[in-house]
């Protein structure tokens, strides 16, 4: 009963995925809120000091802020969104051949954040550079994303070195 | 001598990189650039396989996709892969290849027997024959025929190989390269469009390659400025196979060498420009099957761009006269006499020669008859359009003489150009490939838009070569002739849709690219009428065939789906858990100990639970939050029952029912504050419930002031179960009271355990025994567990899985998602009629009224027992009146679930049984006609255990 409580992670994604790249998961606070009052408007991004203000529903925003942070507003679901980093200078393009949505769009590189599919996953991506992509999935479909990830990276031949 | 056939110079091979292959045993030598079939060739090799029904000896026709006959299997690390075409082979260090359908050797085989008895092999044959003696089929016909039909062999060990599924989006999809879609590529490359260039080749160029070598720099030109552009992806090998929905266009990239074998591309273009170009027509005469005999567009790329001598002497027979001349200038530049050259009105009637050809009978237009020795026959019939993914997409294709099946009317995303539209001249094709690019970019508002009214095409002027009478095959592949059309038009199969089936023309691998034109023509003639009347058959996708590893790319073995785990797997797989799936989830199902078989385990878990303490993981239970100060009324909406009444911090029991009154789903409905609750759904119904609730509240209700989240991934949910549950409760210092009136049953409680860990406890029971839902932030389910399972060890806490919870819940009459609710059962017949409130208005109350959900005679859940308690009731049996007799029997209900009760020690099941409520204490028989077996029971209530829920209050 004396150990120190720890926040689990959901995934073994903590460190080189291939080709250069780099994939971990950080453990990140999110609350989801129903005040639109000051959303960003739907599919972009709102960055306000510490916390990032997503909003890809027409009536919920998500608040993401460091693991700690205080935030006030809304339902926690902290733990059960993975947010996976993946780093490295071609994580957008791998990620791009992999999306439903164009992920060179001008609406979503303008945006830096969609809501698509990754292959059969539901992902929610938001990024400042295209060399660090935030990927936040359901927790239960963690694991087997971060597996999945690993065998699309396989098919990458050695010249499409991401790094 | 090596590649005796191969020209001293030109062509776009590396001479200066050689390769050996293999094919049927023997080794030859080629180059880097080359195709298989051009290295056969230059090997002197045209005879490579032999016919699907008659084994006739066949050669290479073609120099593309196009080829019916030169059918391969390949051999190398990934296993064997039949049925490619020589043509699309690119050649390879080490290569091996055999030719098929032929035993015991191509040169010898006895199929070819099957010539003799031609005429018995007719089309649809196989329709009248086979039927005698009665008992044949079976013994002999089948395993002969099976041995006999097909090309090539399925390798079925598993493929090592890897594939990929990319996407790819762009402005403009440009497919094909040839002279319209060089030009198309080049001026949306050059507008700044993001463009991707499709070509099935491994080289640019299309028809450019068998040109003079002047034009064969042009592709070369433009691929070296592509390769300049960031907005231009160049995808060579990548056979585009057929346009789906919205416009999304598929295409198979084939690589050798490469991480990835092949990669398939969804392709969603902004505008599609097909500049698939055209496919020569071979001419239909007697013996125009023999190896030796080409393609005069094939003759021209195996000696422009291969630089192979296809012969020594060779006869011209093409129909187009610009074409006639560009393979004479070909041919004789490559060393090749010209026997001699057909013409408007000269009658091709036989050709001599076993495995190559070795002379044509001809007679030309003023009666005379000619025999000519020669090794090589260069033919065509002109050209027709290649509009297939445009067919596709649903444009309407028409007939055209001349230019045979050709796109017809405008279409919102595709415009074909050049050879596709049926435009054949080069300097035309690269003018609409052009103007159709431009029209794009105007569309796409990236230009001004110019007017581009594309003239018709024309046919090329064309020489009429007619065919004598005797055995000519229209479809190579298939081994349809001449007359097998005319004999299905004369059985009654005068539709071009019943011809095609019932001869199997344009059928295969080839899909009858070379032969449909032909077939088309020939049926019409027969049929009488114009080809214009006929119409044609469905064009679908895939254009070629598409390697199965290309469709699943990475989804194979444990990457086939998302796979669901709960926040417990990783300490569930230290508790040494058997885990199955269970929908999309990895659900643990039971925890054996030493040497423990399944049975054993379930027995001991559900022992633990009844007897002691035990921990199962009800983390996959949907969880949805609900705030905002209509939340009650809401929910007094959604659920038949009653709960006006509930205060914070108590929970009710709910069912929801679908608007035509039949049970939808069940679970807990918590309350947390006045405006805030949590509700629970059934695993199977999480994302339904979630989805349903969304709809009530944005569609159906929107003034009600609520707000819906789903949080079930951020909880963990551990329920501990059994009569010293709420000593484990005490145990694991929880900072609010636990005590039983403190905490009774039905109540939620928010707090920490251990001063740290935040806890949401429920006190329900799915078990019937005592128990606690705990529900910790998924991050922290290692902690709960590692918590529950010190602090329980006093008890000898048993963790349990899927297995025992279903044993647990059918001792108590629980019910389960997908058995006992099934989409078919009213509150009534599941017992629950009592719940339904009739002070209140909630969904599904009208139609539940109907008079057929009110009748008596409905099924209605009941319990079985066995009178011979030693007898174990058969899973999925139905209950009958009687013994099963082997005859039919009237059923009068069916089971859901029957197991081994360890707690009172014989088996048990749940049925519906009709009006089953008013005959507990009747006997029945469940029988099994699976089983055999039948079993007399007595009809009791649903609830073997513990009925009056004195346990859940202990």
């Amino acid at each position: 009963m004396s150990e120190t409580l720890l926040r689990s992670p959901a995934t073994d994604a903590a460190g080189p995925l291939g080709l250069g790249l780099q994939l971990y998961e950080q453990p990140l606070e999110i609350r989801v809120t129903h005040n639109l009052a000051s959303a960003p408007a739907l599919g972009q991004i709102q960055r306000d000091g510490e916390i990032t203000r997503l909003r890809h529903w027409p009536e919920q925003v998500w608040h993401v802020a460091a693991s700690g942070s205080h935030l006030s507003d809304g339902t926690d679901i902290s733990h059960g969104q993975i947010v996976l980093r993946l780093r490295g200078h071609g994580a957008l393009r791998f990620l791009a051949d992999y999306t439903t949505a164009d992920l060179r769009a001008a609406t979503i590189r303008q945006a830096g954040t969609v809501r698509t599919r990754l292959g059969h996953y539901t992902v929610l991506l938001w990024w400042d550079i295209t060399r660090d992509i935030h990927i936040a999935v359901d927790r239960s479909q963690a694991q087997s994303l971060v597996d999945h990830l690993r065998a699309l990276i396989k098919r990458r031949e050695p010249h499409e070195h991401l790094d | 001598m090596t590649q005796p056939f191969r020209l001293g110079e030109g062509g776009m091979i590396d001479r200066t990189q050689p390769l050996s292959f293999r094919f049927n045993n023997t080794s030859y030598q080629g180059y880097v650039g080359d195709t298989v079939a051009s290295a056969l060739l230059a090997n002197g090799v045209h005879h490579v396989a032999r016919s699907i029904k008659y084994h006739r000896p066949r050669g290479i026709i073609a120099s593309g996709p196009e080829d019916p006959s030169a059918l391969l299997t390949v051999m190398d690390a990934h296993g064997t892969t039949p049925n490619l075409k020589a043509t699309e082979i690119p050649l390879r260090a080490g290569l091996e290849v055999v030719s098929q359908n032929h035993w015991p050797s191509l040169q010898r085989d006895a199929g070819a027997m099957l010539q003799a008895g031609s005429k018995l092999l007719s089309a649809g044959f196989y329709y009248k024959s086979f039927m005698w003696p009665k008992d044949a089929w079976h013994r002999y016909y089948e395993r002969i025929i099976r041995r006999m039909a097909g090309h090539g062999e399925a390798d079925i060990s598993p493929d090592p190989a890897l594939y990929d599924k990319r996407n790819i989006h762009c402005d403009i999809l440009v497919v094909g390269t040839g002279p319209a879609g060089l030009a198309a590529a080049k001026t949306a490359a050059r507008g700044g469009a993001t463009t991707v260039i499709v070509e099935q080749d491994h080289r640019l160029g299309g028809t450019y390659l068998s040109g003079d070598a002047s034009d064969r720099d042009i592709p070369q030109d433009a691929e070296q400025e592509f390769r300049t552009l960031s907005n231009v992806t160049l995808l060579a090998r990548t056979q585009a196979f057929g346009i789906y929905d919205h416009g999304t266009v598929m295409a198979v990239q084939s690589r050798s060498g490469s991480a990835a074998r092949a990669i398939m591309w969804k392709i969603r273009a902004r505008r599609i420009l097909l500049a698939s170009g055209a496919i020569e027509k071979p001419l239909v005469f007697p013996g125009n099957d023999r190896p030796g005999i080409l393609l005069a567009g094939a003759a021209r790329s195996y000696v422009r761009r291969y630089a192979v001598k296809l012969g020594n002497r060779a006869v011209l027979a093409i129909a187009c006269r610009e074409d006639r001349a560009a393979t004479r200038r070909a041919l004789q530049d490559a060393g090749i006499e010209i026997a001699a050259e057909l013409g408007d009105g000269d009658t091709l009637l036989g050709t001599t020669g076993r495995a190559r050809l070795k002379g044509v009978t001809l007679r030309r237009s003023n009666g005379q008859r000619e025999r000519l020795a020669c090794d090589l026959l260069c033919v065509s019939g002109g050209w027709s359009a290649a509009p297939h993914l445009f067919a596709h997409a649903g444009g309407n294709l028409a007939w055209r003489d001349g230019l045979g099946l050709v796109p017809q009317g405008a279409h919102p995303l595709i415009a074909p150009v050049g050879g596709a539209r049926g435009t054949f001249d080069t300097a035309t094709a690269r003018n609409e490939g052009r103007a159709a690019a431009h029209q794009a970019m105007g569309e796409l508002l990236m230009h001004v838009p110019m007017p581009s009214n594309l003239p018709s095409p024309v046919p090329p002027a064309r020489d009429v070569i007619a065919s004598g009478h005797g055995k000519a095959f229209v479809d190579l592949q298939n081994d349809v002739t001449r007359t097998d059309i005319a004999q299905a038009v004369h059985e009654g199969y005068d539709d071009i849709e019943l011809v095609k089936r019932y001869t199997t023309l344009g059928m295969g691998t080839d899909q009858g690219k070379a032969s449909w034109v032909n077939g088309i023509e020939e049926i019409a003639r027969v049929i009488g009428q114009d080809a214009t009347d006929i119409g044609h058959t469905t064009f679908r996708p895939p254009y070629s065939p598409v390697t199965i590893g290309a469709l699943v790319g990475a989804e194979t073995g444990r990457n086939m789906h998302p796979i669901r785990r709960t926040p417990f797997h990783r300490a569930f797989e230290r508790a040494n858990s058997v885990f199955q799936t269970s929908g999309d989830w990895l659900y643990s199902r039971y925890f054996p100990q030493e040497n423990e078989d399944m049975s054993t385990a379930i027995t001991r878990e559900v022992n633990a639970v009844r007897n002691g303490l035990g921990c199962v993981d009800m983390s996959t239970l949907g969880k949805i939050d609900i705030t905002g100060p209509d939340a009650l009324e809401f929910l007094s909406r959604v659920y038949c029952n009653n709960f006006a009444t509930i205060k914070p911090g108590r929970l009710r029991y709910g069912l929801m029912l679908r608007e035509d009154g039949i049970v939808f789903d069940d679970g807990t409905i918590a309350c947390l504050t006045p405006d805030h609750f949590l509700i629970t759904a059934t695993t199977a119904n999480a994302g339904s419930v979630w989805r349903h609730l969304q709809k009530l509240a944005q569609v159906e209700w929107p003034n009600l002031d609520i707000h819906l989240t789903d949080v079930t991934s951020h909880w963990a949910s551990l329920a501990i179960a059994g009569p010293y549950a709420r000593e484990l409760m005490q145990a694991l210092r929880p900072d609010f009271d636990a005590t039983r009136e403190a905490f009774p049953f039905a109540a939620v409680r928010d707090g920490t355990l251990g001063d740290d860990l935040p806890v949401r406890a429920f006190s329900v029971s799915f078990s019937g025994e005592l128990s606690y839902e705990l529900n910790v932030p998924a991050g922290y389910a290692d902690a709960l567990f590692n918590r529950v399972m010190a602090a329980g060890a006093k008890w000898n806490i048993t963790p349990y899985g899927l297995e025992s919870l279903d044993v647990l819940r059918i001792e108590k009459g629980h019910l389960s998602i997908g058995t006992e609710i099934d989409g078919r059962r009213t509150p009534f017949d599941l017992g629950l009629g009592r719940m339904v409130s009739d002070k209140k208005d909630f969904l599904g109350k009208a139609l539940l009224t109907r008079p057929a959900l009110q009748a008596p005679d409905r099924p209605q859940l009941v319990g079985l027992k066995p009178l011979d308690r030693t007898q174990a009731i058969p899973p999925g049996g139905h209950l009958t009146h009687e013994a099963l007799t082997g005859s039919v029997q009237k059923i009068c209900g069916n089971l859901t679930a029957a197991v081994h009760s360890p707690t009172l020690g014989h088996s048990i099941a749940l049925a519906f049984l009709v009006n089953g409520q008013a005959r507990v204490g009747e006997t029945l028989w469940v029988v099994s006609p699976l089983a055999e077996t039948s079993v007399e029971v007595e009809v009791v209530a649903p609830h073997f255990y513990d009925p009056d829920g004195a346990r859940l209050h202990v």
